[in-house]
């Protein structure tokens, strides 16, 4: 039997395709360019080949038809087209022209972050950490950015990292959290971990102007390590302090006889057995000079004498008016009666950016407040616990995990204040007490708002916040009169009633006329 | 040009006489006017009415997301079913200007239609005290205008292909619904997703548009989109000649 050429090349050309299809769908089933592909690349290309050779001719008429030269022209034509509008388009998207057309000009930078930017002095790259579980939020950042990069005269640019598929990028910049932003300039970079624009200013303007910020936290009492990795330790606060750039030290206050000069805050993280009274003295002269302090106290179990007599506590009650109870919070609202949660916070820069997040604390005693004569020290109670709350004071009770009711007479009521910031303004002190340490432990740190309620009182505490202060945008209050009746009426009459009317009878004396004129 | 202005006028007539123009435009003012009046008429009862002229914009894609096939599916499948095209393509008429006209007499009437929906805006700024911020208004609407002049075009490039008006219809609507959730396989943050991200009708609307960010890009994208749209309708028409 003799087989016609051209029935070989059709047959071959076909071989080609499914060849060629068939390594395609290999490759999306499994992502490899392995032997099967390999295989039906080479049996594509072979057929191809024998197609041509079994019949020339075929290509070329293919080639040269009067078709083919207009289809391949048309097809060039339209690549073409294509491949300018999409350059074009790309130009646009790197270079974006955007006019703010709201009336409070709600999407615009404010003058002082167009300050800080108009003269940058050196090249800034943004990089946001945005996984894609995350995307909508990081596509909700992408236009202030764009207003960046708009107001920067080329000298700021952005771009987004997925840190699951570059977690060594993220590594290198001390990302923790997803949807943090870094703003590096040079060898210095900040972690950002509210995409706001106060928050990214203020970074612009550290990265810019680096300075050194020193972080020590007392040791020799016991106290939470920053180097343990343990539920308890403390190493997530260090990382997190250190990608906001500040540097993080231990402190042996007995051994090195003072605070060092370079210190912007110094942190005392639940010690466990009481500071000696020199402690407190170095303490109390570092303070006076405008220090910043932040004590986590946990519940001590400490009998009324034992906590009479603890100097720390003393120090904090005397000079700062802030008593740390001796007891015990608890909670019945929700299964964990030993976790104080946070109901309520008072308008703070500290709480300000939590917005609806809870902070909870396991294991918390509750602050108080007292009296202080012709003081110039300033308190807040920041965080309040709810009112099914109270601080028990039978700490046996606690341990044994007996049955927990409120007592009459010494124990004090929900809403207990958990957290109090306090400010010396003629020193320029600052002062944050919390009654609980573990809510910022590794095993907590990153639980609802718990790490970034530790990380801003650190701010405020150091005088970091606020470095600049946006001026506040203007809203205009708009509101809709209710309708009356008749208003309601005429909204009736003309939406449902008269403009689709109208519609109708056009249509209708249109449709009328045309069926007379038959 | 002339030529491209006679066809538009022309098409602009028909549809003042088509039945089909009629049920579109009055689908879409009933939708909207009771959309509308239920707003206020929860306002009677109390309920706060929000202060927004855009009350009824994101009713209204989702009704031109229909309505706009509607529109173009007979614009060039009429032509071809009937055969005169043969008759437009022998007269001294370019295929550009034909397919660049049968679109502007679209645009024409879609943009009388959208031209109505303002009445909205106003009652609600009528209402609202100090009045409604006016600016986002604008960008919104403009921003629907190219977003819809985006869609006739392609409305227009697909009826090119086809002889029957109801497969025009559901292709074109099936490239609409393609561009409007083709967003959403650009969720990861390599280039391929970015191309995607870039290519969805919404993100250019509702990211920037909608919202009273005037941004040119977006704009550009939508002429991009209309312009590429009524290329290829030419490239189509055109190859009839050599087909």
């Amino acid at each position: 039997m003799r087989v016609r050429k051209s029935e070989v090349a059709t047959v071959a050309y076909w071989i080609a395709v499914i060849a060629l299809l068939a390594s395609g769908a290999w490759y999306v089933v499994n992502r490899e360019m392995d032997l099967v592909i390999q295989i039906g690349l080479i049996l594509s290309v072979g057929s191809i080949i024998l197609g041509v050779v079994a019949d020339p001719q075929r290509i070329r008429k293919a080639i040269t038809g009067r078709q083919a030269k207009y289809g391949s022209n048309a097809l060039i034509f339209s690549l073409a087209f294509m491949g300018i509008l999409s350059v074009l388009n790309y130009l646009i998207y790197l270079n974006p022209i955007q006019w703010d057309l709201t009336e409070d000009q709600l999407y615009s930078l404010s003058p002082e972050t167009i300050r800080v930017l108009s003269d940058l002095p050196a090249e800034v790259t943004i990089r946001g950490f945005y996984t894609p579980s995350i995307s909508s939020s990081r596509e909700n950042v992408r236009p202030l950015l764009d207003q960046y990069l708009m107001n920067s005269n080329d000298k700021l640019d952005f771009e987004f990292i997925d840190p699951e598929e570059f977690p060594f990028v993220a590594q290198q910049y001390n990302v923790i959290s997803d949807g943090s932003l870094v703003v590096t300039s040079g060898e210095t970079s900040e972690v950002v971990e509210y995409a706001s624009e106060e928050k990214i200013t203020e970074a612009l303007v550290r990265v810019l102007n680096p300075q050194e910020r020193k972080v020590y936290f007392l040791i020799g009492h016991g106290e939470r390590d920053i180097e343990s990795v343990d539920e308890d330790g403390y190493s997530q606060v260090n990382r997190s302090l250190v990608s906001k750039n500040y540097q993080v030290e231990n402190l042996n206050l007995l051994a090195q006889g003072s605070i060092p000069e370079d210190a912007s805050l110094l942190l005392i993280a639940a010690p466990l057995a009481t500071l000696l009274d020199t402690e407190i003295s170095l303490l109390s002269e570092y303070m006076e000079e405008g220090g910043a302090l932040i004590v986590l106290l946990e519940p001590m179990g400490q009998t009324p004498e034992e906590h009479e007599s603890d100097p720390l506590i003393t120090y904090l009650k005397s000079q700062w008016g802030i008593e740390a109870l001796g007891n015990f919070v608890v909670d019945t609202s929700t299964n964990l009666p030993f976790y104080g949660i946070s109901y309520e916070y008072a308008s703070h820069a500290i709480t300000e950016e939590l917005g609806n997040l809870v902070t909870y604390f396991p294991t918390a005693r509750s602050l108080k407040t007292v009296e202080l004569q012709e003081s110039s020290i300033e308190r807040i109670e920041l965080v309040l616990t709810g009112e099914n709350s109270w601080g028990e004071t039978d700490f046996a009770a606690v341990a044994s995990q007996g049955a927990l009711e409120f007592n009459e007479g010494g124990e004090e009521l929900g809403p207990l204040t958990l957290v109090i910031a306090a400010e010396d303004a003629q020193k320029d002190a600052r002062l944050v007490l919390f009654g609980d340490a573990d809510f910022a432990s590794n095993a907590f740190f990153f639980e609802l708002g718990n790490g970034d309620l530790l990380l801003n009182s650190i701010d405020w505490a150091a005088g970091e916040e606020q470095l600049i202060s946006l001026t506040l945008k203007t809203t205009t209050t708009r509101y809709v009169l209710p309708p009356t009746v008749q208003v309601t009426g005429v909204v009736f009459l003309t939406t449902i009633v008269l403009i689709p009317g109208i519609v109708i009878v056009l249509g209708g004396s249109i449709w009328w006329k045309r069926r007379k004129q038959g | 040009m002339r030529n491209v202005l006679t066809i538009a006028r022309k098409e602009l007539r028909l549809y003042f006489v088509s039945p089909v123009a009629y049920a579109i435009a009055t689908t879409v003012y009933l939708i909207l006017g009771a959309i509308f009046f239920i707003n206020v008429y929860f306002g009677l009862r109390g309920e706060t009415i929000p202060p927004d002229g855009r009350i009824v914009i994101n009713p209204l894609i989702t009704i031109l997301l229909f309505a706009t096939p509607a529109i173009t599916m007979r614009l060039l499948t009429d032509e071809q079913r009937m055969g005169t095209i043969e008759l437009i393509l022998t007269a001294p008429v370019r295929d550009w200007e034909l397919v660049v006209g049968k679109w502007l007499g679209s645009f024409g009437f879609m943009f009388l239609l959208l031209a109505v929906t303002w009445v909205y805006p106003l009652i609600i700024h009528q209402m609202t005290e100090p009045g409604i911020d006016q600016g986002v208004l604008v960008s919104a609407y403009t921003g629907l205008i190219f977003m819809t002049s985006a869609m006739l075009a392609i409305g227009v490039f697909i009826s090119t292909l086809f002889r029957s008006s109801v497969a025009a219809f559901f292709t074109t609507l099936a490239v609409f619904l393609g561009l409007w959730i083709v967003e959403g396989f650009g969720s990861g943050s390599g280039v391929g997703s970015e191309i995607l991200r870039n290519l969805s009708f919404v993100s250019h609307y509702y990211d920037t548009l909608f919202l009273g960010m005037f941004d040119i890009g977006d704009l550009f994208y939508y002429l991009s989109l209309t312009a590429l749209a009524l290329f290829l309708g030419t490239q189509v028409i055109e190859a009839r000649r050599w087909r």
